[in-house]
């Protein structure tokens, strides 16, 4: 199966400084990336807060102009496209759902007007198609009646989540849609997903915080630290024997109960107190917070680089080879 | 009443939350009972909506006015009912001897005020506590203990990173040391290392004996990590309430058994072990969880299952379990 979307060298940011209160960073907000998705493919990606996430999402959806690097689509530039066909080829659903909808309509006209204008669909289709949507989504068409401060939290984002998929993608992008959902409500979504998916061979492109809980249902992952990609491939392969320290960490940070059998203690993987410093691209940001970290790891490049012969699993680490867990070793 | 690593620090009777003109309607908070002991953390599980918030908010009186009320119901600490003390006499009791660590970070702190104006806030209710000196120090050594420094007083909430607002609610929670904290999802939606900190924070908390943690979360595994007695809490009923070990081992409530195959222990997919439903109906006079539940019958929409003590101790409310007499 050929890629769908490709991404190349993808790097987003300007040089500004956050608040003097918080750490000083380096001004891009996504550096250099890497992916390729074929149809029907889900790709998790993960990583704590200032991650570069949002911003990654955003970009890839072509919301975003990218001041580096590249996005094919189908083979072509994803700027060479119109509006119109880029909305149908991707789809995002952002984060914060509350924007996403107009205020003072009701949802079911909301939905209505984009089936029309996205899909061309005559008024009485639309009227027939909407409500067996809905319950795809797990929502009831009741609320179709509704405003969207009517709803809760949940079932304005399931609304989103039908917003953009009455669009037919080929691609959806969701930021974090679990984070604010309890874990009844989380499994369910990633059925929802899981369905979508298979149903109509769409591509998935899901963000979260939780390694946990998304890795298990998405083909691959890239663990994204301070707008870098440190480590990709399949989900697999990665949850099993991750390569980079920070993957390491984070699973090993996560509660007792979901931790894996190989989890390390917190002092082998991070020191305790940051380093001082400034991390110069592209050397390694965990640096700073490495346990594993040598001299070396301050000057030199590090990229993504193949951990297997067979696998596409890839580490930024450089000193992965000398690592007590490596694939190889 | 007794002192000792046992005795009850809150005592609550079949409290009932519910809205102000609601005669006949479904309370949100059920005659829930329970005990909270000195040295314990005690976990309250429960999806969303399902009371969890409400009852914390009962607890200290600080329910949605005039929305929301306590209908009955007794909140016992020391030899006083919460539910029937003056406003300034729980005044003085908030955040000196009960304090509530609030779900949201983003939105518990005053937008408009610097973090020392909202520190300092705390101690003016209690005016006769501490001398401003005496204050600052405080302020300063718990910001010291957890990783903060006092250069963020002079910050406003917006400022601050998500983990960084969460740990200045915790100082503000921890500042008249109060001997019961009540923590509202305290870690929902955060950063894995956030979390991690925040359990550790708690961990401290309880070190001193005569202490006691309230925990809410819809997470088993953040509640795994401190409590050592879980009540799990469905359409505002206490459905389950067993030790940790019990309920991870054997859970018997089908919505229990629901909340901890949804989440991904030792790395497992999350599986839904609950009948997902596009209904917007209320529950009926039944079991609350009757509508999601792989196991209902009718008997379980017409009739609310009766919460019965088992001989081990543990409790549960479901038709099924009073039938195999589990
Ligand atoms: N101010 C309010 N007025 C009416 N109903 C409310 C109010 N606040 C919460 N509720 C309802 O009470 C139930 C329990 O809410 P809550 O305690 O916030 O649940 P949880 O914290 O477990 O998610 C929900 O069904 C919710 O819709
Ligand atoms: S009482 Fe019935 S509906 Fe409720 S949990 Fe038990 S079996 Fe399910
Ligand atoms: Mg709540």
């Amino acid at each position: 199966m050929t890629d769908i979307l490709e991404v190349r060298g993808l790097s987003y940011g300007h040089s500004e400084q956050r608040s003097v209160f918080q750490k000083a960073r380096e001004g891009f907000q996504v550096r250099d990336f890497h992916l390729s998705l074929r149809a029907g493919d889900m790709h998790a990606l993960i990583g704590e807060s200032g991650a570069g996430k949002s911003t990654l999402a955003r970009l890839l959806a072509g919301a975003l102009k990218p001041a580096e690097g590249l996005i094919l689509w189908r083979g072509r530039p994803l700027t060479s496209y119109s509006l119109r066909e880029r909305a149908r080829g991707i789809q995002l659903v952002m984060q914060d759902a509350t924007e996403a909808l107009h205020a003072r309509r009701t949802v079911g006209e909301q939905l209505r007007e984009v089936a029309r204008v996205t899909r061309g669909l005559s008024p009485s289709q639309v009227r027939d198609m909407i409500p067996q949507r809905c319950l795809e989504l797990h929502l009831d068409p009741l609320l179709l009646e509704r405003f969207p401060h009517e709803l809760s939290g949940g079932q304005r984002q399931r609304v989103n989540l039908l917003r953009a998929l009455l669009c037919e993608p080929e691609l959806l992008i969701c930021d974090e849609p679990l984070s604010a959902l309890d874990r009844l409500h989380q499994v369910e979504l990633l059925e929802i997903l899981q369905e979508w998916r298979q149903r109509t061979g769409g591509a998935i492109v899901l963000i979260a915080h939780d390694v946990n809980v998304v890795a298990q249902w998405s083909d691959a992952v890239s663990l994204l630290y301070q707008g870098r990609c440190l480590e990709q491939g399949p989900s697999k392969a990665v949850l099993q024997r991750p390569q980079h320290p920070y993957t390491r960490w984070l699973l090993s940070a996560q509660p007792r109960l979901y931790r894996p059998a190989w989890a390390l203690a917190r002092s082998e993987l991070v020191s305790r107190e940051e380093r001082p410093g400034v991390v110069v691209y592209p050397s390694c940001p965990w640096v700073k917070r490495c346990a594993l970290a040598e001299p070396a790891c301050w000057g030199q490049e590090s990229r993504l680089k193949r951990q297997d012969v067979d696998s596409s699993h890839q580490s930024a680490c450089i000193r992965s080879e000398d690592l007590p867990w490596h694939v190889g070793s | 009443m007794e002192e000792g690593r046992d005795a009850n620090v809150l005592s609550i009777h079949a409290l009932t939350v519910g809205a102000r003109q609601s005669a006949g309607a479904r309370p949100l908070v059920d005659s829930l009972s329970f005990e909270l002991r000195a040295g314990e953390a005690l976990g309250l599980m429960g999806g969303s909506g399902s009371g969890k918030s409400l009852t914390a908010l009962a607890l200290m009186r600080l329910l949605p006015w005039p929305y929301l009320e306590i209908q009955s119901g007794q909140i016992l600490w020391q030899d006083k009912d919460l539910s029937l003390i003056s406003d300034t006499e729980l005044a003085l009791l908030r955040g000196r001897h009960i304090a509530l660590l609030l779900q949201d970070a983003a939105t518990a702190l005053h937008p408009m005020r610097n973090v020392e104006q909202q520190l300092f806030q705390v101690f003016s209710y209690h005016a006769s506590s501490a001398s401003q000196d005496k204050s600052r120090e405080k302020i300063e050594s718990l910001l010291k203990a957890h990783g903060l420094s006092a250069k963020i007083l002079q910050a406003y909430p917006h400022e601050l990173s998500g983990g960084m607002r969460q740990r200045v609610l915790w100082v503000m929670a921890r500042l008249l040391d109060p001997e019961i904290l009540i923590a509202d999802e305290a870690t929902h939606a955060l950063d894995a290392s956030v979390q991690a900190d925040v359990i550790e924070q708690l961990r401290g908390y309880l070190e001193v004996r005569s202490r006691a943690l309230l925990l809410i979360s819809h997470d088993i595994g953040f509640l795994a990590e401190l409590c050592d007695r879980i009540m799990v809490l469905c359409g505002g009923r206490l459905v389950e309430e067993a030790s940790l070990a019990d309920l991870l081992h054997r859970p018997l409530h089908p919505y229990t058994q629901a909340l901890l195959a949804a989440a991904p222990l030792e790395g497992r997919k999350g599986q839904r072990l609950f009948r997902a439903q596009a209904s917007l109906q209320q529950p009926g006079l039944g079991c609350a969880f009757a509508s999601a539940c792989l196991h209902a019958d009718r008997r379980c929409e017409q009739e609310a299952p009766p919460l019965l003590r088992l001989a081990d101790g543990r409790r549960v409310a479901c038709h099924r379990s009073e039938e195999s007499g589990a």
